[in-house]
């Protein structure tokens, strides 16, 4: 595009051709197409959707289609035996107020013909659907010429700009000059985006579709609504036009709602807050001319109260006047008396907040939210069974799994060794998430909380029941498949944790997280873990960390039931947590004591990644920097510095004779109590018992530090210390033995012939042997030693 | 510090920016009762309009400064709340001074403030003299806004007893002053275009809590740091130019240093850097204002004793003596920040090197 366009006058109206520029769910816009279409009676109607849509017409047309609607399209990708949970779907939304149904109903009305002249839907998958909104809708809100404009009016963003210039004029008569206007800025707007971004999606390729369908009208009369970014390039005759090709898909118009319809992605994003331009579109409409925004306004203002006070927030009236009176006020202030979204929202913040808020606060969300609405559309019957059920229906056949009746039959997968069991297993659990009904594991492993994970079937009961179609209805407004289905309701899981103020919960999070893998989901999960890693940046929880590290670190594994060739890089979720840990590490020294024994495993855990099959991917330095930085804080207790002595020592950054020093008492030149020393060796059992062994000179000050303690003392620290050569494997255990035996000048057989799990009591036997003896002889119970 | 040194150091709004004021007050269009002002052209004397030629004095938050205008042309007073040092109280002068043509009709909270700080007094020479007449009264900032019309400011309002914030309240509600001493129905009532702007500090402790009745009084605007880290960065960087300005030996900061300063002070107040993961924030204010200060000390030290340009390695010394002079704890978490976040940047860059340098050798001492 080029500064040519935006200064040539255009002929946007002619005798055989009128361009309505529009934006999407704009009901200024659709009033206007009404106007239009109404006044110069075209023979056809040409609307920006995919061709190969086009037959969904009637059923737009029919009376029992009440939008929110959508037409869900489903493109499979070519290729045998792909998942069909792969299928691209494209939702094709319609509010009441969106230029597009206008314009159908009212072709209908003058008895034009319609015809969608977008790019088939099936030659569009290649879209990355997570790209966001197609750069024709991204403009409205980046394109430098928004920019100018948003300083230029004092405006804050694209969207309060549009409201400001277009919907403010919506019910007004003057549709040539509504549409000359829209059509300079989004000419404008289209001027000031790079030849880079719009070559970025298919805009071009759409545009050249959308071209050839303009040719093929030849001389008939007609109206042609169309996204304002890609008018400019429809009137552009010299552009090349090219012929789509259209391949089949599957399609179905399915109900919609408000609050989707604001979810500003996919196909026709446009314009938020759905209820909000519903509303006003009915007033237009019944006035036949511009709304009353003074009763809109009001409307919203009682409306949000409502909202409010069903969440626990009572809005008194006095309030509601002030709410009104402010956004009627920042309204005027920008010049102009119809009161806008944006005005309501902050509206909402000056009148309600009472005290210190953030960027955000309940009552913007409130009101963000009941501008929004939920409101569900409705289809007609002849709109037929929704691709949710068919795809289940396939999915269940595939898992050998009889719909011939809804009785409850019991099927045993055999998970670990058979792939077709696994499939069908996911399936199953798939099905589990969206809470159908249809499945029920009755045996099996858990993978989830980590029970029984040795099990190697699962045992389900299954029953295809009538109301398992009613919940997969309900579920097909937002999904077509089955696993999109599952994922859905993840997210909503997840969303459910942000609302109950868990949305950084990083247990529950992992847990989703395990419950997708579970569920053959693993491609989809980056969203999830995406929430993952904001929480772990923002987590001061180093037990939680450290939790999620050994638990996704498991789930990496490629021997691990969970482990997922395609699934997001959790090696890489572990990384960021550790990372984050380090962070936290400087603030053990405060940790009460209580919780020592928690955070020492803790830092094991940590330490044992650097050791695990992906070490190389942890930041060794930063861990053991933050280790230094820990033993140098005063408030260290012994038994936390003799844990991270021993890493320190294991990792060979620190002498070994550090650590004797320690565990003998005489570190730092403090010289420590027999039972603080004790602690110091608790600590190092729990993080290195291997040092034990593997260093004389630890041994020799370990076996000290236990000698000097006296009994009581010793009886108090045993339990620690067990739990510590719990860690330890058998191979290990006997390498301790040995040395402790070389040390006692007894054979490892011995001190092991006993009683092996009681390891800490046979080395402070070995040690203290001839102390104790000493002392059972004075108090006259040498017989006793015998037994 | 001398006595008379703030007259000099610095202006009120109205006096700093009379020519502003002026230029604007020509706008035509309906305004207020009781405004100097149409209500866009006090919008664009805070948030300035390079194009007429007005400076931009109140960063980062337009949204805000609309809220504040149009609450002030209602009948509930405006509260400003927020942490220190993002601008609290400069907003309440620029409106003042834009709204009313004066931002001097302060009142500036303390345990020491009584109800007649807020109503009148007597000149008791006078009162002695003539006995309780109109002349021997008088007035206090919020009776003299009442009078003319204008808005009165409320620094600090929460630092002030239950007993005078109870006065408030019925000042807000009544709009009247009673001055029962000069007879039973004499009292003051306010004219229109008066109105109250108080701030306060929430986290500050010590405070007392505003009843609900008198947050019912007010709209409150919670004013947040700037987001936008280019917005403070240039900020920090006018602001340090102006004081600068007194200082011709100064050479002009570099862009990397304000960059660096600016970068320490977010991560620190966030407590999370720009790649997401997080710091221990410490308790000290790390506020923009205090960043102007740091930088415009650094600046002090490199021109006077270094006698060199200012460096990473400046801005370090005055970090750990500004910012971290008192608190411990605060000091331990400076060291984790430098130790490695610093260290990190200090292998990219040449400013964090030297900054990173300088800060490790302060810590060791
Ligand atoms: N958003 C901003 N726009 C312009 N200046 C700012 C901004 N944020 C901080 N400053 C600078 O910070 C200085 C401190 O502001 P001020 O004293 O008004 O803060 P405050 O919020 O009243 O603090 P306190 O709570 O300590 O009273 C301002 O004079 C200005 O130099
Ligand atoms: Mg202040």
């Amino acid at each position: 595009m080029n500064e040519a366009m935006l200064t040539a006058p255009v002929a946007l109206a002619t005798e055989r051709r009128v361009f309505a520029p529009i934006r999407h769910h704009s009901p200024a816009c659709a009033f206007m197409v009404r106007a239009a279409i109404r006044q110069t009676r075209p023979e056809m109607v040409l609307i920006e959707a995919p061709s190969d849509l086009e037959g969904f017409v009637p059923l737009l047309c029919d009376a029992g289609t009440i939008p929110p609607v959508a037409i869900v399209a489903l493109t499979l990708p070519n290729a045998e035996g792909t998942d069909p949970g792969e299928a691209e779907m494209t939702y094709i939304p319609f509010a009441r107020h969106s230029p597009e149904f206008v314009a159908i109903r009212e072709a209908r009305a003058v008895g034009a013909r319609v015809r969608f002249i977008d790019l088939p839907c099936a030659s569009r998958h290649d879209r990355d659907p997570d790209a966001g909104p197609p750069v024709a809708e991204q403009a409205f809100g980046t394109a430098d010429f928004i920019q100018a404009m948003t300083r230029k009016l004092a405006l804050r963003d694209g969207d309060e700009v549009w409201d400001h210039l277009f919907e403010t004029r919506l019910g007004q008569d003057d549709w040539r000059g509504f549409f000359a206007d829209t059509y300079a800025y989004c000419a404008a707007l289209r001027a000031t985006t790079s030849v880079e971004t719009i070559a970025g999606d298919d805009t071009l390729a759409r545009e050249a579709a959308m071209r050839w369908h303009l040719r093929q009208a030849g001389e008939a009369c007609v109206v042609i609504v169309a996204g304002g970014f890609h008018v400019p390039a429809l009137i552009d005759e010299a552009a090349p036009a090219t012929r789509p090709v259209a391949t089949k898909l599957a399609s179905y118009l399915v109900r919609y709602s408000e609050d989707q319809l604001d979810s500003r992605s996919g196909y026709g994003a446009g314009l938020r807050f759905a209820r909000w331009y519903d509303r006003l579109w009915e007033l237009a409409d019944a006035a036949q001319g511009p709304p009353d925004w003074r009763q809109a306004t009001l409307e919203a203002g009682l409306g949000f109260a409502a909202a409010s006070a069903a969440t626990g927030r009572r809005v008194g009236v006095s309030q509601i006047v002030e709410l009104v009176s402010i956004a009627s006020g920042l309204a005027r202030l920008k010049g102009r008396e119809a009161v806008l979204a944006r005005d309501l929202i902050d509206a909402a913040r000056t009148a309600l907040v009472k005290a210190e808020a953030g960027t955000a606060d309940p009552y913007t969300e409130t009101m963000a939210a009941w501008l929004t609405g939920h409101r569900l559309g409705d289809v007609p019957a002849a709109a037929g069974q929704p691709p949710l059920i068919a795809d289940a229906r396939a999915r269940a056949r595939h898992a050998r799994i009889d719909l011939g009746d809804s009785l409850r039959k019991t099927r045993s997968l055999d998970i670990r060794r058979n792939a077709a069991h696994r499939n069908a297993s996911r399936f199953l659990h798939q099905m589990t998430l969206i809470d159908t009904g249809f499945a029920q594991l009755r045996e099996g492993p858990d993978f989830i909380a980590g029970h029984r994970n040795g099990l190697l079937h699962e045992e389900w009961l299954v029953a295809w029941t009538p109301l398992v179609e009613a919940r997969l209805i309900a579920h097909s407004g937002h999904s077509a498949t089955v696993p999109r289905a599952a994922l859905h309701q993840l997210e909503a899981q997840r969303l459910q944790l942000a609302e109950d103020g868990q949305g950084n919960d990083l247990a529950a999070l992992t847990r989703l997280v395990l419950i997708g893998l579970r569920a053959g989901l693993a491609r989809y999960l980056a969203p999830l873990v995406d929430a993952l890693k904001l929480a772990i940046a923002a987590s001061p929880d180093l037990g939680g960390l450290a939790a999620l590290i050994g638990r996704l670190s498991g789930a990496a594994q490629p021997d691990d039931p969970l482990y997922d060739p395609y699934a997001p890089d959790l090696v890489g979720v572990c990384v960021l947590a550790f990372n984050q840990a380090i962070t936290l590490i400087t603030n053990l020294a405060e940790a009460p004591d209580m919780a020592l024994s928690q955070r020492i495993d803790d830092l094991r855990t940590l330490d044992a990644m650097l050791r695990g099959p992906y070490g190389e991917r942890f930041d060794h330095r930063r861990f053991l920097a933050a280790l230094d930085d820990l033993l140098a804080n005063r408030a260290c207790l012994p038994r936390l510095a003799g844990a991270v002595m021993a890493l320190l020592v294991r990792a060979g950054h620190q002498p070994p004779t550090t650590l004797a020093t320690l565990l003998r008492g005489t570190l730092t030149g403090v010289g420590i109590s027999p039972t603080e020393r004790a602690q110091a060796l608790e600590g190092m059992i729990g993080t290195a018992p291997m040092l034990l062994w593997l260093n004389g000179e630890i041994l020799t000050a370990a076996n000290a530090a236990l000698a000097a303690l006296d009994e009581t003392t010793f009886l108090s620290a045993l339990p620690a210390l067990r739990r510590g050569f719990t860690h330890l494997a058998p191979h290990e255990t006997d390498r301790l033995a040995e040395a402790l035996g070389e040390m006692h000048g007894v054979s490892a057989g011995q001190l092991l012939a006993d009683e092996t799990a009681d390891l800490a009591l046979l080395a402070r036997a070995a040690a203290a042997d001839r102390a104790l003896g000493e002392r059972l002889a004075a108090d006259g119970l040498s017989h006793w030693e015998g037994t | 510090m001398t006595t008379d040194a703030p007259s000099v150091l610095r202006q009120p709004a109205e006096v700093l920016y009379a020519a502003e004021l002026a230029a604007l007050a020509a706008d035509p269009g309906p305004r207020p009762p009781g405004w100097r002002l149409t209500p866009r052209a006090v919008r664009a004397f805070v948030v300035g309009d390079p194009a007429r030629g007005i400076t931009t004095k109140f960063v980062g938050d337009d949204g805000l400064v609309d809220r504040c205008i149009v609450s002030l042309m209602g009948r509930q007073g405006l509260m400003l709340v927020g942490e220190p040092g993002t601008a609290k109280s400069l907003l309440s002068e620029l409106l003042a001074a834009a709204i009313s043509g004066t931002s001097s009709l302060v009142v500036q909270g303390s345990a020491g403030i009584i109800e007649d700080h807020l109503r009148y007094g007597w000149n008791y020479a006078l009162l002695l003299n003539l006995g309780p007449k109109p002349e021997a009264l008088v007035p206090s900032p919020v009776m003299s806004a009442m009078r003319e019309g204008r808005i009165v400011r409320l620094e600090e309002i929460t630092r002030c007893a239950p007993e005078v914030q109870d006065v408030l309240i019925s000042l807000m509600s009544e709009k009247t002053i009673a001055i029962p001493e000069l007879g039973p129905h004499r009292e003051e009532r306010a004219s229109p275009g008066f109105n109250i702007i108080a701030t306060a500090n929430l986290l500050d402790r010590g405070v007392h809590d505003m009843s609900s009745a008198l947050k019912r009084r007010f709209n409150f605007e919670t004013v947040l740091p700037i987001a936008n880290p280019a917005h403070e960065r240039d900020l920090v960087a006018r602001q340090v130019a102006e004081r600068m300005a007194a200082e011709p030996d100064a050479a002009t900061p570099a862009p990397d240093v304000i960059d660096l300063i600016v970068t320490v002070f977010r991560d620190l107040r966030t407590g999370r850097l720009a790649d997401g993961a997080t710091v221990a924030s410490p308790k000290a204010v790390m506020s923009t204002a205090e960043a102007v200060n740091v930088t415009h000390a650094a600046l002090l030290d490199a021109t006077y004793l270094d006698r060199g340009p200012v460096s990473g390695r400046h801005l370090a010394r005055q970090l750990r003596g500004v910012v971290f002079k008192d608190d411990p704890d605060d000091a331990r978490k400076l060291k984790a920040y430098i130790d490695i976040v610093a260290r990190d940047r200090a292998g990219r860059s040449s400013v964090w090197k030297d900054f990173f340098r300088e800060a490790q050798a302060i810590s060791r001492e």
